[in-house]
């Protein structure tokens, strides 16, 4: 029997909803207490609160490999403000520190080993409970001077790990970045977007599988986010169905990953793209080719590229039922005389 | 005061059980509610409210839905689910269980904090963005979605029709109701031709819009929360557009973009539907007199190059919020519309009396397009309490009083009439008109003149004639071929006294007797059968409904399937019910043959067969059938009785399986002795043979005269 393709997705969608996480109380939980104990200890150096950022703050995220992320932003040090930095590796290495050494004092749910350094951020594994959570903290030194980090114009500098780069990076002698933390945020919000961040999830489910299945280096989330965002923005029509949807992004980023750089929004100087190496790029572009031929040819393959999340498939459970239908043998009635 | 005392109490007892939650001002009462504040710590985030219960609680609020305690804090608006006036929008089940409701409330706040505050989760539907409008009056545009494209930033001219200008009640309060007529001329809001007569009559207006794209939000707040002041919406329109509108408010703008010295100007912006995107607009109110921008002058010390001498800006004072309502048809007609195949073809309606008033209306609301209405009549008392009439049409028109009246239902549907008989024209221009021009005719006339119209010019299309028998007894409508002939054979057979009902005095033709309970009964659930089969694409077959309240409640509703011998000049009609009954037999019985009779009513060489008698007593095998008499004279002869001689003996069925429908030479025989036999009383028996197969039913049909079986076609 054919699978409806988009009645799948819209299952896979929400099955991968990340408010059927029930731990998820414990994450953010978790999350907040990071946010003010960084808020308290930086008080003085830092340009605003601490803000959420990457897919949950973008409300892209799914439920598996499920992660939180925050950034915090300082002050730049000049003439007129001494708090805050001057140099982005001390920024860095300040944060570093604070987490690895007196956070972890402080919080029973993460040890000294799980503290590292990642590319722009610095990376917290927890253990709640038994139950694995992930979040990154990025520092980011403001730009233009504001202490009230909410305007979109606020740019930030993050500082890049030298070890963590691409190749690309290293030939560029790239050791900072220059962006803006809130148009990223921003990119797919609204509700003028609601029919992208449904396509955005469904990338993303389909990464994950690809890498469940594969491994390799995959195309960023990030990436996928920009070039929904674009194909969008460049369709005559959108098309009509979910499947229709997220074909037109693949065939959209097949078209253009291998050809043409992807610009990050916030900072045209920023070639998003130049993070993936090229082979990268054509192992993606030949996975989503194949994704699209086979699920066109074979609807039901589309449970293999975009699966069910088991864990929440509700749908098994109280269908069959636990009786049976009567068997009925010959029975006789009547009147008979002369008894009482 | 005691027991006031122990509620509160109660309260509060509860409210430390939950836990979680900080009594910050203890209840007292006040007016209608116990009021206080809480502070509740929730996953690491502590929120305030104020807290105010009904007095009759756990019963809810008297004068809302479903609405008991109101959990308030203004700094949320602009959070998902909370309204207007900072409360929390939720509406809890129904519970005469104080506590249980109560604790129920509580919990559901948390939940509200955990969805809403904290994940910020987002709805499936998307939920309009709500303003303060303005208090002193309603002003409301309605619109169609029209495929503009507009980028961000567009601004122009739009305009619009005030439909209705009203003042309400003593303290007179205006409300008006503005429809949008369009941007320029191919971009025009798509209501009906007639409807936009109807605007284009009222006084017509021009106003401004500009595309913000996104929501009008006041960035500062959290959420989605209104805008309420115009310097707030600084960020959404470009410096042009707001000297534009000076200029214009100050000189420019001519008298016909004001109405009432009001200029009305819509914000459109992006908002997701099911599949794509769609344009919405929210509508401001600008009064001559009140412009909401400053403009200061530059000290010429300061001015620069370009020359510009003032600087405009946007000033703090309040939006005059309107209001606006998407009229698309999609969405007027979004909670239901009959098929596609009736709403979308152009459709005559014949005899705009009981029967057509009513299908009229019941075909607008249910999304018709396209409408056309014949009728010569006028309205008098008489002929109005079970049409669709009412006392203000007595004496005009038919058509013309019921066009104004669907006009008043939906902006969608575009009406002629034709006010003369049919017979006014020649028939050539009737078959050309009518088969160039419509698709579906409803014949509601009860007039024969019409079949015998409609049966010459041989229509292209579809048509059901509809009739209601005298006291309702029956609804029927015949589709197909010889329309006439079809009616004649079936009001002579069914129940049909004649029509009994004389008006006044004096020579008038007698109508049939019906309120107008029954018609519309009958006449809803006949165009139910019709809308059904449309969406089934299944054929569109005569049809009769008869409601038989005499034992049991029972609607029987048979289609009956028409035939023709041309050779033995007669028609048949087959009961399908009949029919599948037979299907379900014959197949039980396969491989082996097996067969019945038939009954029905005989007119002459008219046949309407309407159900079938299953032989008690028989031999079969797998090529022959033996039918013997068994119980079947005992029940022909109750049924004779019962219906007064009108239902009798019609003729026979049996299959071939694995064979043809042509009858064989034993086939032959059986009925040329049935047609001898005198106590059977029919010279002209029908037979019917069935080819059964694993997998198919095919059947044919013999009238039996003069020795051969005649086919029927």
């Amino acid at each position: 029997m054919a699978t409806n393709r988009n009645e799948h997705l819209q299952k896979s969608l929400d099955n991968h909803d990340i408010n059927r996480v029930e731990k998820l109380d414990k994450f953010i939980a978790k999350k907040n207490a990071v946010k003010n104990a960084l808020n308290e200890k930086f008080s003085d150096s830092k340009a605003s609160n601490c803000i959420d950022s990457g897919s949950y703050a973008k409300k892209t995220a799914i439920n598996t490999k499920f992660d939180i992320d925050c950034c915090i932003p300082f002050k730049k040090k000049t003439k007129n403000d001494e708090k805050g930095y001057e140099n982005l590796k001390d920024m860095f290495e300040d944060v570093y520190k604070y987490l690895r050494d007196e956070y972890t004092e402080e919080d029973d749910d993460i040890t000294k080993d799980d503290v590292r350094k990642q590319k722009v951020s610095v990376g917290l594994k927890f253990h709640i409970e038994g139950d694995e959570f992930d979040m990154d903290v990025v520092p980011g030194r403001e730009r233009p001077n504001h202490n009230d980090y909410t305007n979109t114009s606020t740019d930030l500098s993050l500082y890049i790990y030298p070890p963590n780069r691409s190749n690309k990076e290293i030939d560029d002698n790239k050791t900072r970045i220059k962006t803006n933390i809130k148009k990223h945020i921003d990119l797919l919000s609204g509700s003028e977007r609601t029919h992208e961040r449904k396509v955005a999830k469904l990338l993303k489910i389909w990464k994950t599988e690809r890498k469940n299945k594969n491994g390799g280096k995959l195309i960023k989330s990030f990436m996928m986010e920009l070039y929904t965002k674009e194909a969008f923005d460049n369709a005559e029509e959108i098309p009509v169905g979910l499947w229709e949807k997220v074909k037109m992004v693949m065939n959209y980023i097949v078209d253009n990953i291998t050809e043409n750089a992807l610009v990050d929004p916030a900072n045209s100087s920023n070639i998003v793209s130049d993070s993936m190496s090229d082979t990268a790029k054509s192992e993606t572009k030949k996975d989503m080719k194949k994704t699209i031929k086979e699920i066109d040819e074979d609807s039901d393959k589309i449970k293999e590229y975009f699966p069910i999340n088991e864990e929440y498939d509700d749908e098994n459970s109280e269908s069959a039922s636990k009786t049976t239908a009567s068997v009925l043998s010959t029975s006789k009635f009547g009147e008979i005389e002369g008894r009482e | 005061m005691k027991e006031e005392n122990n509620t509160i109490n109660n309260f509060h007892a509860l409210i430390k059980k939950e836990g979680d939650i900080e009594i910050v001002e203890n209840l007292i009462k006040i007016e209608n509610y116990y009021s206080g504040k809480i502070k509740v710590r929730y996953l690491n985030e502590v929120l305030q409210f104020e807290i105010n219960i009904p007095l009759h609680y756990p019963l809810t609020n008297p004068n809302s839905d479903n609405i008991s305690i109101k959990f308030r804090n203004k700094s949320l608006i602009g959070f998902n689910h909370i309204n207007l006036d900072g409360s929390v929008c939720f509406h809890p089940d129904k519970d005469d269980d104080l506590n249980r409701k109560f604790i129920y409330e509580l919990r559901c706040l948390k939940q509200w904090i955990r969805d809403y505050y904290i994940l910020k989760r987002e709805d499936d539907n998307y939920a309009y963005l709500i303003h303060q409008t303005e208090q002193k009056c309603i002003n409301k545009l309605y619109f169609t979605n029209i495929k503009n494209n507009f980028k961000k930033h567009v601004f122009g001219s739009f305009s619009y029709s005030v439909f209705s200008d009203e003042k309400i009640g003593e303290t007179k309060f205006p409300v008006k109701k503005l429809f949008r007529l369009g941007f320029n001329e191919k971009d025009a809001d798509n209501w009906s031709e007639t409807f936009l007569k109807t605007l284009k009559s009222r006084a017509c207006r021009k106003g401004l819009f500009y595309f913000i794209e996104e929501e009008p939000l006041n960035k500062k707040a959290p959420g989605r929360k209104g805008i309420e002041y115009w310097d707030d919406l600084e960020t959404y329109l470009k410096p042009e557009f707001v000297e534009f509108l000076l200029n214009g408010l100050r000189r420019e703008f001519g008298k016909n973009y004001y109405y009432e010295n009001s200029l009305f100007l819509i914000l459109g912006y992006k908002i997701p539907n099911k599949e794509s995107y769609e344009e919405h607009w929210d509508l401001i109110r600008i009064s001559k007199n009140n412009i909401p921008i400053d403009y200061t002058r530059i000290p010429k010390n300061q001015q620069s190059i370009s020359g510009k001498r003032f600087v405009t800006e946007l000033n703090n004072k309040r939006i005059n919020w309107g209001s606006t309502e998407n009229l698309d048809y999609n969405r007027f007609f979004g909670r239901g519309k009959l098929a596609k195949e009736i709403t979308d073809s152009k459709i005559l309606i014949i005899g705009c009396g009981a029967l057509g008033s009513s299908l009229a209306e019941i075909l607008v609301r249910s999304g018709l397009k396209n409408l056309i209405l014949e009728d010569f009549d006028t309205i008098k008392g008489g002929n109005l309490c079970r049409a669709n009439y009412d006392i203000n049409n007595m004496i005009y028109y038919k058509t013309d009083s019921l066009s104004k009246k669907l006009l008043t239902i939906s902006p969608f549907v575009k009406i002629n009439s034709i006010p003369v008989k049919l017979n006014d024209y020649d028939l050539e221009r009737v078959k050309d008109v009518f088969n160039k021009n419509i698709d579906i005719i409803f014949d509601c006339s009860t007039d024969p003149e019409v079949t015998y119209i409609i049966d010459k010019i041989d229509f292209k299309g579809q048509v059901f004639s509809f009739a209601i028998t005298n006291h309702a007894k029956s609804f029927v409508s015949i589709s197909g071929k010889n329309l006439t002939q079809q009616a004649k054979t079936i009001f002579d057979l069914i129940e049909n006294d004649p029509p009994s009902f004389y008006e006044g005095t004096g020579c008038g033709h007698p109508t049939f007797e019906a309120n107008f309970n029954d018609i519309n009964a009958l006449l809803n659930l006949g165009l139910k059968v019709v809308n059904d089969r449309f969406l089934k694409r299944g054929s569109h077959e005569t049809f009769i409904i008869t409601p038989n309240f005499e034992n049991s409640l029972m609607i029987n509703i048979d289609e009956f399937e028409f035939y023709n011998c041309s050779n033995s000049k007669s028609s048949l009609h087959i009961s399908r019910k009949a029919l599948l009954t037979i299907k379900k037999i014959l197949t039980h019985y396969y491989p082996n043959e097996y067969g019945g009779v038939f009954i029905g009513y005989k007119s002459g060489n008219n046949i309407i067969i309407t159900d079938i008698l299953i032989p008690d007593s028989y031999k079969n095998g797998k090529t022959v059938f033996v039918r013997h008499p068994g119980s079947l004279n005992k029940r022909l002869s109750a049924i004779h009785e019962e219906t007064n001689g009108k239902i009798n003996y019609l003729g026979e069925w049996h299959s071939h399986p694995n064979g043809s429908t042509s009858p064989s030479l034993t086939d032959l025989n059986a009925m040329k002795e049935i047609s001898d036999d005198v106590k059977i009383n029919n010279p002209n028996p029908i037979l019917m043979i069935s080819s059964i197969t694993k997998i198919s039913f095919l059947k044919d049909v013999y009238f039996f005269e003069k020795n051969i079986l005649q086919k029927y076609e």
